[in-house]
């Protein structure tokens, strides 16, 4: 009897952990709930059109993709600074939108609490999507496409800010990056190259403290040494703690795809791997508050470098980026005939 | 004049008794009177917008709960209908409790619906939290205090308890402008001066004339 139940118990365990496996069982738990059932399905899509959607911006031309593209890891590549309505320029780079499920705080200051809000932030920026919720919630409400897609969503047609903001969520948290070569090397399906291998060291000793494994972030805010950008004068996580300890720290972005999302630092300063290599090993420590995980100086040789460098390439997860479950939604957001064209 | 006052709020508390019907109201006061939007009082004041919200009502005879109400409310000066809490009748009570603003664990709860709608305009977009209370008007130069925050060291929510005797709790914004003019005449994020008022605003509530 004891036997059957045990034995019962550890079937539903596996059972279980069957159907909420959505990352490697070395990811840490998840901030957020995750749920990619077929009831959620609808959830998910309903938040993918509203992501690659353009009605989110005040004169319909700007959309969440247009500065966190799939094929950068929904980050903006090329542009050291993002780029939103009529062509103004923002004062950060906009980041990469994968594993959010386990952040805390998002933007590069932790401004925004929960997933749920941070597109509140873009929607209503002048210089990003320049629009209104109230306005956005209005065009939904009569673009023939939503109040249907609302419905298979949530079981009604509905559309309110919750239900618009829950659904990008949704969508957002689908993003999981977790199958790059270093996920592989990890399930024991591949094997570094001996370069490989001597960067993962060299990356264990000097990176790992902030660029955390599993995820390669320990999501916190540190100062690594940058100089402040003389044009945006941008303070980070002392303009919202304002304290002084906080001044010039930033959120710890994960490395995970970071062969894709170049320009790198909040304000994209660096184009190359290379030059953030060149940085860390030139820190300058005289800032009273840098982060004491720059204490040790880092020193590398060229070729530690090139070793470095050749770790950080098997973080490119590229059954990711070309997913086509994360892509532009061409059957929702595309009219039939222009499909067929 | 305040006799007169008190007077018509007795008439009005024995109404709404005998109608079946009990109410909290809250109500901004200037120059001892109900607050007129828009209109420019002696002191060459106007107030254009009052909102805030309230929260975790509790009436309470001596020290027992008689009636809780642990939602929050938008209260805006410009829909009369929100400044009121239903409550039931025929209950007794001498003290009320209440919070000024947006607790730190619903800040923290992603999007909410209803008068927790970002779409109220009551919430910030670029730095997560609610505005717990929003003043706004000119006096000889125009004024605007957005008041929130709910992180550590700057946690503007407050909670609020009164002796109660009639149904109705009054904020006297005259009173609060003359000190916080004084100071300064825009908050518009959360910071220590954002604190002080929030400290300001809770003292400032009462229940007597």
């Amino acid at each position: 009897m004891k036997n059957g139940l045990i034995i019962s118990l550890v079937f539903l365990c596996i059972a279980a952990s069957n159907i909420t496996k959505h990352y490697p069982n070395y990811f840490p738990k998840p901030n957020y709930e995750l749920n990619f059932s077929s009831n959620t399905y609808d959830l998910t899509q309903l938040g993918r059109a509203l992501f690659y959607d353009p009605i989110l911006s005040a004169n319909n031309t700007i959309s969440c993709a247009s500065c966190h593209s799939p094929y950068n890891s929904f980050a903006h590549t090329d542009h050291a600074l993002s780029h939103g309505i009529h062509d103004s320029i923002g004062k950060r780079n906009a980041p990469a939108l994968i594993n959010l499920a386990w952040q805390k705080e998002l933007m590069w200051d932790g401004a925004i609490n929960h997933l749920d809000v941070q597109a509140l932030a873009p929607i209503t920026h002048p210089g990003e999507m320049a629009e209104s919720i109230e306005n956005v919630i209005d065009k939904l409400q009569n673009k023939k496409l939503y109040p249907p897609l609302f419905k298979k969503a949530y079981g009604n047609s509905l559309i309110n800010s919750q239900r618009m903001l829950k659904a990008l969520t949704q969508f957002q948290l689908t993003l999981i990056s977790d199958n790059s070569k270093y996920d592989k090397v990890r399930q024991s399906e591949d094997t570094f190259s001996v370069q490989e291998n001597k960067g993962y060291k060299l990356f264990l000793k000097h990176c790992n403290s902030c660029h955390t494994e599993p995820l390669f972030t320990n999501y916190k805010f540190e100062n690594n040494g940058l100089s402040i950008d003389s044009q945006s004068m941008d303070l980070g996580r002392f303009n919202i703690t304002k304290i002084s300890k906080d001044s010039m720290k930033f959120k710890v972005p994960t490395l995970r795809n970071v062969g894709y999302t170049y320009p790198y630092m909040h304000d994209g300063r660096f184009k190359k791997l290379s030059s953030v290599i060149n940085h860390y090993t030139s820190v300058n420590k005289e800032y009273k508050y840098i982060s004491k995980e720059l204490d040790h100086k880092i020193l590398l040789s060229s070729n530690d470098k090139s070793d470095l460098i050749s770790f950080l390439i098997t973080l490119n997860d590229r059954d990711f980026i070309f997913n086509p479950q994360n892509k532009f939604p061409r059957k929702i957001l595309l009219q039939p005939r222009e499909i067929s064209n | 004049m305040k006799r007169c006052f008190l007077v018509i709020l007795w008439i009005n508390f024995f109404f709404s008794d005998i109608l079946g019907q009990s109410h909290i109201k809250f109500e901004p006061t200037y120059e001892s009177n109900p607050l007129i939007l828009d209109s420019t009082y002696s002191d060459q004041t106007k107030i254009t917008s009052i909102r805030f919200y309230i929260g975790h009502v509790k009436l309470l005879k001596d020290s027992q709960i008689i009636f809780e109400q642990p939602s929050y409310q938008l209260m805006d000066a410009e829909f009369p209908e929100t400044l009121t809490i239903q409550t039931p009748t025929n209950i007794s009570y001498n003290k009320i409790s209440f919070s000024l603003g947006i607790d730190s664990a619903t800040n923290n709860q992603g999007a909410l619906t209803g008068d927790l709608d970002p779409q109220n305009g009551m919430y910030w977009t670029w730095q997560s939290g609610y505005i717990n209370l929003k003043l706004e008007g000119e006096s000889k130069q125009p004024f605007t205090y957005h008041i929130g925050g709910y992180l550590i060291p700057f946690n503007t929510y407050r909670t609020v308890t009164l002796p109660m005797t009639f149904n109705k709790v009054y904020l006297p914004i005259d009173i609060i402008l003359q000190e916080i003019l004084a100071v300064k005449s825009k908050i518009m994020s959360p910071c220590n001066i954002a604190m002080k008022f929030a400290d300001l605003l809770s003292e400032s509530f009462f229940t007597d004339l």
